[in-house]
This record gives C-alpha cells, sequence and structure tokens, in this order.
C-alpha cells in the first residue's frame, strides 16, 4: 500500500505541474523502481508488451475511420437527414445533435473526435435555433460521450484487454445504455426548446427525406455492418477496423466522389499520432498495473472490502465513486489500465460480471470528459462556440445529472448491458 | 552550429511524419490482407497478425518521439495556465529534464533487454526478438535529440526580433 501511495503522490504532483501523463506516470514509476529495487528490464520489456496487442490495432483504424468519413462528406450527409426528418419538431437541431453523435460513436470509438466533429458542425445549427452558445456547447460535449460508449469503443478494447473479456460482447453489451443516454438526452433537449418556446424548422416533404435518405444509405450502414461483423463473428475487433477503413474509403471516394487521396497521408499520420499518444500511456500503465498486480494489492483491496461487509450494491457505488472521481483528473487509458486490476477480482467475487463491470468503469471515465474542472469535451465544444467557460460550466450541471442518473440506472440494473449479449449468444 | 541542429531536427521531423503514414498504411493492408486470406485464399496468416503487431510497435514509439518534438503528449495544463510566462517557462524545462531523465533510464535498460533477447526468435515471422525491442531505443534517441534542440534554440526563439515580436510568448501546444 506504501508503494501506491508513492506512486499516486509523485504522478498526481508531476501531473499537476502539467508534465505530460506518460511522462508523469514513467517517473514515478521509475521511484517505485528505484525505492523498491525492481529490476529495470521489466520497465522495458512491460511497456513493449503492453503495446504488442493484436486487439488495440483496432485503436487507429477507429480513429482513420472517423477522419475519412468526416472528409469523405459522410458526416455531414447523415446530419442534412436527421434535420430535413427532424424538421417538424421545436428545437430539433438539439436531437439532430444527439442522432449525429449517435451515428459518429457507430464508427470512430473517441469522444473527443467526436466532440470536436460534431460541434463544429452542430453548434452553429443550434444558436441558429435559439439556444445559447453556452448551452450547444455544454450539449455537444455531453452528446459526446456516446463516442465511448455505442460501439465501436476505443476504452471498451482498452478494459476488454486488460480484463480479458470479449470485445465483442463489450461492444453488443454498450449499445442498450448508449441508446438510453441518447434518449434521455433528446428528452432534457426536447424540454428545453419547450420551455424557451423554440421555433420548428418547418416541413421537409417526405419524398425529398426518401431522398436524403437513399444518398445518406451507405454512410447509415456503417454501424449495422459493424454489429453484424460483432453478432456474426465475421470479423476481430481489429479486423473489423480495417474493414471499416475500407469501407469508408470506398463510400467517400467512389460513391460520394469527395474524398481526397492527396489529404490521406496527412491523416494517416494523424491517426497514428493520436495512436501513439494513447498507446504510449498504455505501455507505461502496463508495467504500473504489473507493479500493482506483483505486490499483492488487488488481494490487500479484497481483503479490506471483505472486512468492511459491503456487498455488491455497496461495492458498486464505491467502484461509481473511485471512477468518477478517477475520470475527473485522470486520462481514461491510465486509470483503466491501472485501477481495473486493482478492483475487477473484487467486482467478481462479488458475483458481478464483467461486462456490466467495464460499462460502469467506462460510462464513470467518460463523465469526466465532461466535468469541470478539467473536462476535455468541454474545453473543446467552449473553444469552438465562444461562450464564456463559466457559462458552459453552469449549463453543462444539469446534463451531466441526467448521464449519471443514467449511469446510476445501468449500475444497478445489470440486465440493460448484459440483455443484449445474452439473447444474441455471444460467446 | 544552431542553424545544423535545427536543420537535423526539421529533417528528422519529416523523415518520422512520412514513416507514420507508411507504418499506418502497412498495417491497415496486412490487417485486410487476412480477413481475404481467410475467406478466400484460406491461406495462414499467422506471421502477418505478427508483422502488423511488429509495425504498431514501431509506430507508436516513432510518434512518441515526433509527439516529445511538438510538444504534443498528452497535459493537463489547468495549473499550467494559470502561471505568469516566466514560470511556465521554468516548467517547461523542468518537464524536459523529467522526459530526458525517463528517456536515458528507458534506453539504458531496453539495450539490456536486447541483449538479453537478442537470440530468440518470434514464433510466426521468425524475426528475430531485437526488432520488437529497437523502437524505444528508436524513441530514446530521438526524443532525447529533440528536447536538446528546443535548448539549443531556446534562447534565439525567445529573443525579441522587433519591439512587437516582444510580447508574444513562445506558444506550446497541449492537448
Amino acid at each position: 500500500m506504501t508503494m501506491l501511495a508513492t506512486l499516486s503522490v509523485v504522478f498526481f504532483v508531476l501531473t499537476m505541474m502539467a508534465a505530460p501523463v506518460a511522462v508523469s506516470m514513467g517517473v514515478s514509476a521509475l521511484v517505485v523502481l528505484v525505492v523498491w529495487g525492481t529490476p529495470g528490464v521489466l520497465f522495458a520489456q512491460k511497456i513493449v508488451n503492453g503495446i504488442d496487442s493484436f486487439p488495440l490495432l483496432a485503436i487507429p483504424f477507429f480513429i482513420l475511420c472517423a477522419t475519412i468519413m468526416n472528409s469523405g462528406g459522410i458526416t455531414t450527409r447523415v446530419i442534412d437527414l436527421f434535420a430535413s426528418a427532424l424538421g417538424r419538431v421545436r428545437g430539433s437541431s438539439g436531437i439532430v445533435n444527439v442522432g449525429t453523435n449517435v451515428f459518429l460513436s457507430g464508427v470512430s470509438g473517441s469522444a473527443v473526435a467526436d466532440a470536436a466533429a460534431s460541434g463544429a458542425l452542430l453548434i452553429p445549427e443550434m444558436k441558429k435555433d435559439g439556444y445559447s452558445g453556452a448551452f450547444a456547447a455544454a450539449f455537444t460535449a455531453c452528446a459526446a460521450v456516446l463516442g465511448p460508449i455505442i460501439p465501436p469503443s476505443i476504452p471498451l478494447v482498452i478494459y476488454g484487454v486488460i480484463a480479458q473479456v470479449s470485445i465483442m460482447k463489450l461492444f453488443l453489451g454498450a449499445y442498450v445504455p448508449g441508446f438510453i443516454i441518447a434518449a434521455a438526452l433528446a428528452a432534457y433537449v426536447s424540454v428545453v426548446a419547450r420551455r424557451k418556446d423554440l421555433p420548428a424548422r418547418g416541413w421537409t416533404s417526405w419524398r425529398e427525406i426518401g431522398r436524403k435518405f437513399r444518398v445518406s444509405a451507405w454512410a447509415l450502414s456503417m454501424p449495422v455492418l459493424l454489429m453484424l461483423g460483432a453478432k456474426g463473428g465475421l470479423f476481430t475487433v481489429t479486423e473489423l477496423g480495417a474493414v471499416l477503413v475500407f469501407y469508408a474509403l470506398f463510400v467517400g471516394w467512389v460513391i460520394h466522389r469527395e474524398f481526397e487521396w492527396r489529404r490521406f497521408p496527412a491523416m494517416l499520420t494523424d491517426a497514428a499520432l493520436q495512436t501513439a499518444n494513447i498507446m504510449l500511456i498504455v505501455g507505461i500503465s502496463s508495467f504500473i498495473a504489473y507493479l500493482i498486480v506483483v505486490n499483492g494489492i488487488p488481494r490487500d483491496i479484497q481483503a479490506h472490502l471483505k472486512a468492511a461487509e459491503l456487498g455488491p450494491h455497496g461495492f458498486m457505488l464505491l467502484v461509481n465513486v473511485v471512477f468518477l472521481v478517477a475520470g475527473i483528473f485522470l486520462d481514461s487509458t491510465p486509470a483503466t489500465i491501472i485501477l481495473v486490476p486493482i478492483f475487477l477480482p473484487s467486482a467478481i467475487g462479488y458475483g458481478i460480471d464483467p461486462v456490466h463491470f467495464g460499462l460502469v468503469v467506462v460510462l464513470n471515465l467518460m463523465v469526466g470528459l465532461v466535468h469541470p474542472p478539467i473536462g476535455l469535451n468541454l474545453l473543446i465544444t467552449q473553444a469552438i462556440s465562444r461562450a464564456p467557460m463559466t457559462e458552459v460550466v453552469r449549463e453543462s450541471l444539469p446534463l451531466i445529472a441526467v448521464v449519471l442518473a443514467v449511469l446510476a440506472l445501468i449500475t444497478y440494473v445489470p440486465a440493460t448491458v448484459l440483455w443484449l449479449p445474452s439473447i444474441l449468444g455471444t460467446p | 552550429m544552431i542553424n545544423v541542429v535545427r536543420r537535423v531536427g526539421e529533417t528528422l521531423r519529416a523523415i518520422l511524419r512520412q514513416s507514420l503514414a507508411a507504418l499506418l498504411a502497412m498495417i491497415i493492408v496486412l490487417v485486410f490482407a487476412q480477413v481475404i486470406a481467410r475467406y478466400f485464399t484460406h491461406i495462414a496468416t499467422h506471421h502477418l497478425a505478427e508483422i502488423s503487431r511488429l509495425l504498431m510497435i514501431w509506430m507508436v514509439f516513432s510518434g512518441a518521439a515526433l509527439l516529445v518534438a511538438n510538444r504534443d503528449l498528452i497535459v493537463i495544463d489547468v495549473v499550467h495556465q494559470a502561471l505568469s510566462g516566466r514560470a511556465r517557462r521554468l516548467l517547461t524545462v523542468a518537464n524536459d529534464f523529467l522526459t530526458v531523465v525517463l528517456l536515458v533510464f528507458l534506453g539504458i535498460h531496453t539495450w539490456q533487454l536486447i541483449e538479453i533477447a537478442s537470440g530468440k526468435i518470434a514464433p510466426a515471422s521468425g524475426l528475430s526478438y531485437v526488432w520488437f525491442y529497437l523502437p524505444p531505443i528508436l524513441f530514446c534517441v530521438l526524443g532525447t535529440y529533440f528536447i536538446f534542440e528546443k535548448l539549443v534554440t531556446f534562447r534565439e526563439d525567445a529573443t525579441p526580433q522587433t519591439e512587437t515580436d516582444a510580447t508574444i510568448v513562445p506558444e506550446e501546444q497541449h492537448s
């Protein structure tokens, strides 16, 4: 436990000094290595081994896929379809925002990428409808939380690798929670639109909606392809990522004729850099997770929890608090890799399904993306809306409460996660 | 001297950018080839999976070196933003120093690992494990060079050229 405290204190101090997260983790691990005398060769070996994983290859594919979609005109067509279909609803741009994020989630897997993509397109539209810039920013940031929940999801891939759980089962388990959050956010924005008496944009003929649907059909079929691949066991998660990249290229270049090949090398470099940023943390976290396991910390925690007689409900409450706080101050990748090995054995001991546990963990960590003071999604959408940060934070509080209410439901009703994988019979 | 250091740095960054694009493109093609092989040509592709993983390791460490060069590693900069320009620069130098310490330590121990693993062969592709452990060395060498470059060029970059420039604080990128 002294080792864990040393790791945490050094890491926290360095991170607050604005040292890169990977460097803070690496240096805190070095301190432990020197004080506790672990062989340094293990440090190098565990970092490389942490990265050397076939399922983790899916991460650059999902990032690249989102970039290709945005530049191939796929995202704009889907937004156009939603906007036409919902034109008769008051303040429809809010619901279009949720629908777009559900769709983007179905192909990108990253909340930050979704916040940037949907924010640039939809915050101006929401402002045109009469929403304040601050509300539009806060709402888009919260809607983008769907990115890592609805498959494919980078945090779920990382959790699956760490917890040794079927990633496809995690993906299927994430659909219902994702749609519950989407429905809750859509209901909330409808109430706001009604209260502010925002106007409807007007009718679009069914013929026009049908035409826009045909134009977007190729794009809309991407999440279907993903679900079929996941359910049917046609591809591994990594292969699915590669197939989606080729599919997005095909739709953007051949069908929509908007994809520009001259920009492709820059897209590849950008996706590789984003992946390197995540995977460097994955590698160093793997070594810290190794230190934690070798020093018997999960066993000690399990003993403490047993002595405290928490019970499964009390344990899940504790998990929510720990991961929520971790999500506010930490990037989701190190939080998953370091904390999951500590809490997962206890969760299994309480009879909690690792798939259910994984979804609760990831959702908690994602709330950190919209939770002040750091909330990366809020920073991105606030920059797009140019609204004062204090107003954006104020507008985000009720939205965070909505997401937390859904989180409580998912925590205490495991069927919300486990129902779909069980009826589809995923191994 | 400063110009030479800067020019070498720019060349290395350009090479890294091109390499990253090429590595990711190769990984995508290799993984897609596995799907084709499974459903159409029915050829075993364990070696392709292993090579994809190897390329990923090279991509991650080459990318990490470029991220160090661009100061683009993930940072939580809430406190940093509240500091004055001078304190911020001092903190940046301190963080660069910490990064070098980490890189040197990682480099030394990876080298020891290479010596241990030099006789071992990867099971599917038959490649030496040295290829798997070389990328961290590349990261350490290039990362240290880029930080050295920043320190060498720091004074010149910070020296105001005109009266207008005197008010500009060197920009740092944080994600």
